[in-house]
């Protein structure tokens, strides 16, 4: 074989006033036409890689040793990185939402990329070029695309016209740095299979980064996990392999009395008022009935945009119900005062889906447990804070010694253990979970999962468990309710559900389930 | 993104406990301490004039250091004293533009709505009035005093410090870590002191980098006028308008307290500047 296009030696990557490295003696290849993923947790340094192999690290941060080869040649120095970076290598980064120039029309920044890589060719050449980019990328008619501006677009649309960018100068290797984890699982099966697309049709090296090991070993024959700062190979062939088995759920038991309810709940982001010839906006939740006793646990699955988020926020009480109520404990939403609202908050609690963002980075972890066992009802004697902490910290995993750190201490699952021990620690009757394991690493997602199971039978919780997730629905829930366009299309048991979707939602939510979750060597 | 397998240390330390932040602080600490012990290590009074011995060139034959000015008072006890009075003008002025704005901005951004409107454009009208002719105004019409420069140019100072905080409570008061307290049945008040004031204290401290310096040359400015505070002791801007008067013969008294001035100003200047930067690192591997 000659020289792979891609070569990493050694490569070590620090952070300034820091003796380790992040990345610490990283070796891998991508060949031309392969397509090489490298999966890690979050935080593990994935993406300083994929910036340091484009030499775009952010400032502060070095190279310390080791080195990147292209095509058998050694990069170094801006010259270099700059002939490289474009038709070499390109790269799709985490957020594309962010990527595009907000001020310019999307025909505009297309031809600009044109003129910088291709100056060779005229007018009428560079549309062509670009038609046929967008219309690789599935964005076909397009005018209508070019004229746009970036706002405009949906996420999954500005994804698309960003990898239709990087892919009109022809690069030979494409890096795409969690090019879906922003996107819902069918948007994301959906970028994935035109990435593998495109980059079988042009023999374009591919790097998949991710933290998703099952979606990345779906499309990648060769797969590196990120531990310690080191690359290990951990898939290496292309022997298929049997799906998942979807967990058997306990049954449903019914007949107790609901502490949570919605009746016929509508909710709406469009302004009340509308002008006499408006038509009536449609509801982001429509018609919507649920009822949740202790103990239950109920799944709301749907993709994005379909209003999972919408129905936790009307559940809290965030949004005002346009039609239908919300009942805590037999009693409406509505009806309750100010103070009274304020007192009962304790018993129902969220947990958020990033808990990079859903805990106070300059609160020490015992002022928060503090501040959450302060809304108990009754209060808690002073003597029996301490103890009090202790065991919220216990039972979720974590041992005393966190009480004395600060949230950016934490590894993203230990901070989703943290923002659980803050909902329970108020004794809530009712846990609301928000993608609560979205944004977590599989590992850790199993482990949370695990943990939430434990934790809603020891306490009798009810629990909605809102996601987009459906193995860890089908793993944790009783029920379950499919959401699409704000109304419900689809109950029943999930188990039944899964293995016979009936609705068009339901059924494009398991189509996009990684068919190969892993040739994975222990 | 973050690399929170490795234990980070608490976020203050973050911020602080570094060279960058350190070495400055440090700088304006040796300043206020040697201003502050001057009186008890040094034999020379600030204000006292000493006969026959006016105009001595800094030497250390004379036992005056830094040289003495037109009517024989010592210019190291002089530069010292007039340290600590430009220190506490800054700093008084830094923290009552700090509790103003802090107050005001966290309002604003906090409520939002017609508290928002209501006060941001009231700070509109204010920051339109120029500060130097209303500082001139003011001391013109009271008698010049210390407290009045700090009440005058920690006012104008809260200005901007309001701003910038507006801007960050308004982004706090939209983060989850917000709404989960809100949930649990935090009031305004809770929100305030466990939430709000401890993540507007890292952004309120890098404005007060930018508002002492600017406290201090207002001050020194106000004072080169002959509008600065009459008591005996000078600051800083009092020993230059009178350097300036004496430069032909004897530079040393313009340029031993210029010298003295700049060494606070850049002081708080690269505190600031690290401190902002600290604090971007700080955000952005937290978020």
């Amino acid at each position: 074989m000659s020289a792979p296009l891609l070569q990493v030696r050694g490569l070590r990557i620090g952070l300034p006033g820091r003796e380790d490295c992040i990345v610490d003696g990283l070796d891998l290849f991508v060949a031309a036409g392969e397509s090489v993923g490298l999966v890690g947790a979050s935080g593990a340094g994935k993406s300083l890689i994929a910036r340091a192999l484009v030499g775009l690290l952010p400032s502060g941060a070095s190279v310390r040793a080791g080195g990147v080869c292209w095509r058998g040649q050694v990069l170094a120095g801006a010259a270099d990185l700059q002939r490289v970076r474009g038709r070499g290598i390109a790269y799709v980064f985490q957020d594309a939402a962010s990527s595009l120039h907000p001020l310019r029309r999307v025909g505009a920044q297309l031809r600009e990329c044109l003129r910088v890589h291709a100056p060779q060719l005229d007018r009428r050449q560079m549309s062509e070029r670009i038609d046929t980019a967008l219309a690789e990328v599935g964005l076909d008619g397009a005018r209508r695309w070019l004229d746009a501006w970036p706002h405009e677009l949906s996420g999954g649309q500005r994804q698309r016209v960003m990898l239709a960018l990087t892919l009109l100068p022809e690069p030979a290797l494409l890096i795409a740095d969690e090019p879906t984890s922003a996107l819902d699982p069918v948007l994301a099966r959906r970028v994935c299979d035109l990435l593998a697309d495109a980059a079988r049709r042009r023999n374009m090296g591919l790097l998949l980064i991710s933290h998703d090991l099952p979606r990345v070993a779906e499309y990648c024959r060769r797969v590196y996990q990120l531990r310690d700062g080191r690359a290990r190979l951990r898939i290496d062939d292309d022997a298929p392999h049997p799906a998942a088995a979807v967990l058997p759920s306990q049954t449903t038991s019914f007949g107790k009395d609901a502490c949570i309810e919605a009746r016929g709940l509508s909710l709406s982001h469009a302004a009340r008022w509308r002008w006499p010839w408006q038509a009536a906006p449609a509801h982001t939740l429509d018609r919507v009935s649920i009822a949740l006793a202790p103990g239950q646990r109920l799944g709301v699955v749907g993709s994005s945009g379909s209003g999972k988020s919408t129905l936790a926020r009307g559940l809290l009480g965030l949004m005002p119900a346009r039609a239908g109520q919300v009942r805590w404990f037999d009693q409406a939403l509505e009806r309750l005062d100010r103070a009274t609202l304020r007192r009962w908050r304790r018993r129902v609690q969220l947990v958020f889906q990033d808990p990079f963002r859903s805990l106070d980075p300059m609160q020490r972890v015992d002022h928060m447990l503090l501040e959450a066992l302060d809304y108990a009802d009754p209060p808690l004697p002073r003597g029996e804070r301490l103890p009090a902490m202790r065991a919220a910290l216990v039972d979720v995993g974590l041992d005393h010694g966190a009480l004395g750190r600060y949230p950016g201490q934490f590894s993203g699952g230990q901070r989703q253990r943290l923002a659980i021990a803050r909902a329970l620690a108020t004794r809530p009757q009712v846990l609301i979970c928000d993608e609560a394991t979205s944004a977590l690493d599989h590992e850790t997602q199993d482990q949370i999962l695990a943990l939430l199971d434990q934790l809603a039978r020891e306490r009798q919780l009810a629990l909605l468990f809102i996601s987009h997730d459906l193995g860890a629905v089908a793993r944790l829930c009783d029920s379950m309710l499919v959401l699409d366009a704000g109304r419900v299309v689809e109950t029943g048991v999930p188990a039944k559900l899964l293995a016979h979707p009936e609705s068009d939602a339901l059924r494009a939510l398991v189509d996009a389930l990684p068919r190969a979750p892993a040739r994975i060597q222990a | 993104m973050t690399f929170a397998e490795r234990v980070a240390p608490s976020p203050w330390r973050q911020l602080f406990v570094n060279a960058a932040v350190g070495l400055p602080i440090g700088l304006l600490a040796l300043l206020a301490l040697a201003s502050l012990l001057t009186p008890l290590l040094w034999p020379y009074a600030p204000g006292q004039p000493l006969w026959g011995q006016d105009l001595l060139a800094p030497g250390f034959a004379h036992g005056h250091w830094l040289g003495t000015d037109a009517i024989g008072r010592d210019m190291l006890a002089r530069c010292m004293a007039g340290i600590g009075v430009s220190l506490a003008i800054g700093l008084g002025a830094g923290a009552l533009a700090l509790a103003i704005g802090g107050i005001v901005g966290g309002a604003a951004g906090y409520f939002g709505g017609w508290v928002d409107e209501l006060l941001m454009r009231l700070n509109d009208l204010l920051s339109s009035l120029p500060l130097m002719l209303i500082a001139i105004l003011l001391i013109a019409l009271f008698e010049p005093s210390m407290w009045l420069l700090i009440l005058v140019v920690g006012g104008f100072g809260s200005l901007d410090a309001a701003r910038i905080l507006r801007a960050e409570a308004r982004r706090l008061r939209q983060t989850e870590f917000m709404l989960a307290s809100q949930l649990q049945g935090a009031t305004s008040f809770v929100q305030w002191r466990h939430h709000l004031l401890p993540n507007l204290a890292p952004v309120a401290l890098t404005a007060l980098g930018t508002v002492v310096p600017q406290a201090i040359l207002v001050e020194s400015f106000l004072a080169f006028l002959g509008l600065g505070p009459s008591e005996r002791v000078g600051s800083l801007g009092t020993l230059l308008a009178e350097g300036v008067q004496d430069l032909q013969w004897a530079p040393w008294t313009l340029w031993v307290p210029a010298l003295a001035l700049a060494l606070v100003l850049l002081g708080f200047g690269l505190a600031g500047d690290a401190l902002r930067e600290r604090l971007r690192l700080l955000t952005g591997s937290s978020t």
